[in-house]
């Protein structure tokens, strides 16, 4: 079993992220409803999409990576106290670490690994003043995250009066 | 050939299935518009495809196809939907009351799209459908399609509209989340049984916060939850809408089972039909039922621990729920559909027009009609010759004309 499932360590602020300390966030509602997360799957494509033509130099925004953020994250509060209870939210949690885990990223070290705090510091400098590694890093979590909204999207079906089993077993998700 | 050529043919495909189905004469404006807004959705799934093909990026295109992919797996279905809705085998002489109804509860831009479905249930299409948030996809058994008792039980998909324009899964998932940890934390030990390679874990507010399997277990909890809570919501839509009808419309097409499992996003039937009993406001001992729950059965798997922790979790705050769901939909009707709403008063006068082999003159709303074609159906239905023609046959014409009656007046009065 991956040792990630069984706590989640702390995350670790970057010098960087002290740049954005006075950044405050507002989240509304951390719950991410069916529709977000539906509308969200051609968001995280589009952000994806976007950030790799920033990579190639073709563009210097992501609009979509904006709206993506201000959909799963919300905007305007203070970052530290932001992040803390957005981790707090299971719902978010676990969508945000099994997006996370794309192939070769159990690798990165701690702080790679902590997307989160580098959307933050997105939102507020802007893609333009990070290099191609660390825009790589949010492409694919972009990527990850468009895994898990279509998967399940794909596991989605009409909402009959009544219904066939169809949720997806527990105990077999990712392997454990 | 490559992942990308195969995925824009599929689109292109898709695109072009599109084209010949809006050849076809719409009834209603609703499906063709519907259409329209797909064809788009696809067309900008076809740029995606050129964009991520001028990358270096393997998985960008992947993930790009696979995303195209999965749409026209999900969305061919709904094509098919549009496609049966220009069907004269559809109950139009309905449409008109739905969409008055639906504008009522979800707002004047709301669209209908009614259509007689190849499967047994009732349905409506995910209302997290991000092409079509203002349409309300109302799909009712093509076999039942000429019996207008079962018209109640479009109540139930109409709720899923107003479950997703009143943001409730918002509103209520802080309450299924609580729910969802109170429920880790008092079966604790059940939970380890399930997962005993945890049983080295604590059950404090720190780990539930910060364990990431725990998250994963409470984020599955609620989100069953919620889809319990969104379908009981849905029944108390219908149930305050139609009443009594609406009980007898979902015991006529569902009991006493459909013999199968039911899916863990649903309450039990004998749950939904207790709570229809209980929280719909009707006693339903006068409708011939002296106990209604009883009607229903489900078949029972027993399964492992590690796959029925969840599902019990979801169950146990469905019912604990369950009448904050009946007060929400009530709340809702009748403050902004209230006009609609079955009204007991008015049923004597449509039910003496019945009788006399008469639609009714001035019908007040559809579940008053409906109430009362179930009601003759009820008292006649012993006695009823039905050697010229069948007793659903003969009432379902009397509703329809009442229907219609009721739209010219609707129609008249608004002009």
């Amino acid at each position: 079993m991956h040792r990630r499932w069984e706590r989640c360590k702390p995350c670790v602020i970057t010098a960087d992220a002290e740049q954005v300390h006075n950044r405050d966030y507002i989240m509304t509602n951390h719950h991410i409803s069916r529709a977000t997360r539906d509308l969200a799957v051609e968001q995280s494509l589009d952000a994806a999409i976007e950030i790799d033509e920033i990579i190639r130099g073709e563009r210097s925004d992501s609009p979509h990576l904006t709206q993506l953020v201000t959909s799963l994250i919300g905007t305007g509060r203070d970052v530290g106290s932001a992040r803390k209870e957005l981790l707090a939210n299971p719902q978010f949690s676990s969508l945000y670490h099994r997006a996370s885990m794309l192939a070769g990223q159990e690798d990165r070290s701690p702080d790679e690994n902590d997307i989160l705090s580098l959307l933050f510091l997105i939102d507020k400098a802007g893609l333009s003043q990070f290099p191609p590694d660390k825009l790589a890093i949010v492409r694919d979590f972009c990527l990850g995250l468009n895994r898990e909204l279509v998967s399940e999207s794909y596991s989605r079906v009409p909402e009959p009066a009544m219904a066939r089993s169809r949720h997806p077993r527990l105990a077999l998700a990712y392997g454990h | 050939m490559d992942i990308k050529f195969n995925t824009e043919k599929k689109a292109r495909a898709f695109v072009a299935q599109i084209d010949r189905i809006l050849l076809s004469d719409f009834p209603h404006k609703a499906s063709e518009s519907a259409l329209n807004l797909v064809r788009q959705f696809f067309e900008d799934q076809l740029a995606r495809i050129t964009r991520a093909g001028a990358s270096n990026d393997r998985a960008l295109l992947e993930r790009t196809c696979t995303t195209t992919n999965q749409r026209i797996f999900e969305y061919l279905p709904i094509l098919g939907f549009l496609l049966r809705s220009t069907n004269t085998r559809n109950s139009f002489e309905a449409y008109y009351a739905f969409v008055e109804i639906a504008q009522a509860l979800i707002g004047s831009g709301a669209n209908v799209i009614f259509s007689s479905e190849w499967d047994f249930s009732p349905l409506t299409y995910p209302m997290n459908v991000g092409v079509l948030p203002e349409y309300v996809l109302l799909g009712m058994p093509s076999s039942e399609s000429p019996n207008a008792l079962v018209l109640p039980l479009a109540g139930h998909e109409l709720g899923h509209s107003v479950w997703r324009n009143e943001q409730l899964e918002n509103k209520f998932a802080p309450l299924a989340q609580d729910e969802a940890r109170a429920y880790l934390k008092a079966n604790w030990s059940n939970f380890i049984h399930a997962f005993p390679e945890h049983s080295h874990v604590q059950s404090t507010d720190e780990e539930l916060s910060n364990n990431l399997f725990l998250n994963f277990v409470v984020s599955n909890i609620m989100q069953i939850a919620l889809s319990q809570m969104e379908e009981i919501f849905c029944d108390g839509v219908g149930a305050c809408l139609f009443r009594q009808s609406y009980a007898l419309a979902f015991h006529y097409l569902l009991a006493p089972s459909l013999g199968g499992a039911r899916a863990t996003e649903y309450p039990t039937m004998q749950n939904r039909a207790n709570f229809i009993a209980t929280l719909g406001g009707v006693d339903l001992t006068k409708h011939g039922f002296a106990d209604y729950k009883s009607e229903f059965s489900d078949l029972i798997i027993r399964m492992p621990p590690r796959e029925k922790f969840t599902p019990d979790g979801a169950d146990a705050i469905g019912v604990k729920l369950a009448p904050l769901m009946y007060s929400e939909a009530q709340t809702i009707v009748m403050s902004k559909a209230g006009k609609f709403a079955a009204e007991q008063s008015a049923q004597p006068g449509i039910l003496n027009k019945f009788a006399k082999g008469l639609p009714a003159r001035e019908p007040r709303s559809l579940p008053d009609i409906v109430n009362a074609g179930w009601a003759y159906f009820q008292s006649e239905a012993p006695t009823f010759q039905e050697n010229e023609r069948e007793l659903v046959e003969w009432i379902s014409e009397l509703i329809l004309k009442s229907i219609e009656v009721l739209e010219f007046r609707s129609r008249t009065k608004n002009a």
